[in-house]
């Protein structure tokens, strides 16, 4: 098919300034995304070892997945990728409650908003060291609940409960992440909204089920398959806080890991493993955006 | 009704909208304000640790209130603080707090400028132009996030070595996306400005390039403004990048990762450490400090859906 002359109606002028505005992020897309796709599914169905193209990396991939015992670190760190996943989950509700009642302007609104965005905002290994030494055996936090509780071992243990010490870690800084979006979210509601629920004469728990929420359901949805879409890459702060020890791998953890030690052998390995993840996901995401969509109709102000 | 300065702060027209919000939503309030109230005083506490004597925090670790203090940790940290990096002849060498320093903002401001070029440059046009391959670029971005391919880390590391930008500032290069969620926030920013701007500016006689500079991008500065100031702060703090892809650069955020487990072995305890850590939050702190207001109203105008 011809394709028609000066469809668009862009004068040379406006043709050059397209293509030169174009050019930073094109280069960039081609060079590190789809170059980067490229590479991954190269190196997916490359035997590492002699060259060949093979399949033998998403059957290791396979096997991995789905075999059992305790030794197996990729199980292992499935299971606690899918508890991350919950908890990010979980944890967007909670932001949202927190950001109505910061819209609501309740008592140190101001304050909040700013202590809350405040650990996205300075640096993690300041949060997670905060954290580490207040949460050791020895800090002041664990001092404290001994002498009250009169327990002599600290309640959580980085080497017993590795995955609930990053959990309660995640949970404390987590819940501001999203504060950004939610306030810039319900600051679009419009106010005669608001006033015409106070002059009908509902309460606040009502308000912010039946006129606030509505409202903002799109973005909750958005966020929310957001999270799905992260499912396989769900890693809360192991990094920061345990280094992937005391059996707290997860997924994303032990592919970056394999990187960062430079162990190249499993290099092929983890390209097969995360297209596998990146299959799963597709589904999962409509799905869940589906059942999402469920719940609520788009409404427009 | 909106209260600029603390002098002006009409403090009974607060308490009067205090009562009307009712008792529910002042006890419910206090939820999140006690989780505030908990955040801060951790760094506070992480502040007061900083300032403590070593020798005496050496026996006190268990305590929340210092007793004894030592301002000069601060300047035993930048001292002291440091990481050992290759040479690039094979030997090595160790990289001060001051290059440290260095490195962080050069990565920090190069990553922010890439990064901010490339998305407001590709939003400007997807926005406001119909050209051939517009929807595809679209489509792309979209696909892009609602489709991450997991596990590219690997293939991030083979491709930047085989393109050469391993291990050398111009990785920075690397770091100008234009797409992904900043994308979006700025197309919908530019979307949403008027054509009547553009056209001003035509019959004034700016050609399209002149638009952009002149018009647009003004216009649109309190959106780029505060996703750069969020870029920066997210650059500032990042050390996942930095501790693989700029082994020969350690910038702060990646030092202090990496010298967790050997700041002992330094000669540095605790006290000393934080004190480095806290010299190291100053510019990205202080963004915040300055921006805050900033980041929360316009990046909620150029915002989401919803």
């Amino acid at each position: 098919m011809k394709w028609k002359k000066n469809k668009y109606k862009n004068s040379r002028d406006e043709k050059r300034c397209i293509v030169l505005l174009l050019i930073p992020a094109v280069v960039h897309l081609i060079i590190f995304w789809a170059g980067v796709q490229i590479e991954t599914l190269k190196m997916a169905f490359t035997n590492i070892y002699t060259g060949d193209a093979w399949l033998g990396n998403f059957k290791w991939a396979l096997e991995q997945l789905f075999a059992g015992g305790a030794s197996n670190d990729i199980a292992l760190a499935f299971r606690n990728t899918m508890g991350f996943f919950l908890m990010g989950i979980l944890i967007v509700p909670v932001g949202v409650f927190f950001a109505y009642l910061i819209y609501r302007r309740s008592f140190g609104y101001s304050f909040m908003r700013i202590a809350l965005y405040l650990p996205g905002a300075v640096s993690g290994i300041m949060m997670g060291l905060l954290y580490q030494k207040m949460m050791a055996s020895d800090g002041p936090l664990m001092q404290l609940i001994q002498n009250l509780t009169g327990r002599e071992m600290p309640i959580i243990m980085v080497t017993e409960h590795g995955i609930a010490y990053i959990m309660i870690y995640d949970i404390l800084i987590g819940v501001g992440g999203n504060l950004v979006i939610w306030l810039g979210c319900m600051s679009r509601i419009p106010y005669d909204l608001i006033e015409y629920g106070k002059l009908e004469g509902i309460g606040p728990i009502k308000e912010f089920n039946k006129v606030v929420l509505p409202l903002i359901w799109p973005t909750f949805v958005t966020m929310i398959t957001l999270q799905i879409i992260g499912i396989f890459g769900a890693s809360g702060s192991v990094q920061l806080l345990t280094d992937g020890q005391h059996g707290t791998y997860t997924l994303s953890y032990w592919m970056y890991q394999i990187v960062k030690n430079g162990t190249t052998e499993l290099y092929n390995y983890v390209s097969a493993l995360g297209l596998i993840f990146t299959v799963l996901t597709l589904p999962l995401v409509f799905i869940g955006k589906w059942f999402m969509n469920r719940f609520g109709e788009e409404v427009q102000y | 009704m909106r209260r600029k300065t603390r002098l002006n702060y009409d403090w009974k027209a607060r308490i009067g909208e205090l009562k009307k919000n009712g008792i529910i939503i002042n006890v419910l309030g206090l939820i999140p304000l006690i989780w505030s109230i908990l955040l801060i005083f951790v760094v506070i506490w992480g502040i007061n640790v900083a300032l403590a004597d070593p020798a005496w925090y050496l026996d006190h670790a268990n305590t929340f209130f210092t007793k004894e203090f030592r301002v000069s940790n601060f300047r035993d940290a930048i001292e002291k603080l440091r990481q050992q990096v290759s040479d690039g002849a094979g030997g090595i060498r160790w990289a001060s707090y001051l290059e440290m320093t260095f490195n962080s903002f050069w990565y920090s401001f190069g990553g922010t400028f890439m990064k901010m070029l490339s998305t407001v440059c590709f939003a400007y046009v997807v926005a406001r132009y119909e050209f051939r391959g517009r929807k595809f670029l679209y489509a792309v971005v979209v696909a892009q996030m609602l489709l991450p391919i997991y596990g590219q880390t690997a293939a991030n590391y083979s491709l930047l070595q085989k393109v050469n930008l391993l291990d050398s500032p111009a990785f920075l290069l690397a770091l100008g996306a234009g797409h992904g969620m900043h994308f979006m926030i700025t197309y919908s920013y530019f979307r949403n400005l008027s054509q009547d701007y553009i056209s001003a500016a035509k019959i004034d006689g700016a050609n399209a390039l002149q638009t952009f500079a002149h018009v647009m991008v003004p216009l649109a500065k309190p959106i780029i403004s505060a996703l750069a100031v969020m870029n920066f702060i997210a650059y500032w703090n990042d050390y996942q990048n930095c501790i693989i892809y700029l082994k020969s650069y350690p910038t702060l955020s990646g030092a202090l990762y990496n010298l967790q487990s050997q700041a002992f072995q330094l000669g540095l305890q605790t006290p000393t450490y934080f004190a480095g850590i806290f010299i190291s939050i100053i510019p990205a702190a202080a963004l915040f400090i300055i921006f805050n207001k900033q980041i929360m109203e316009n990046v909620s105008m150029g915002g989401l859906k919803g």
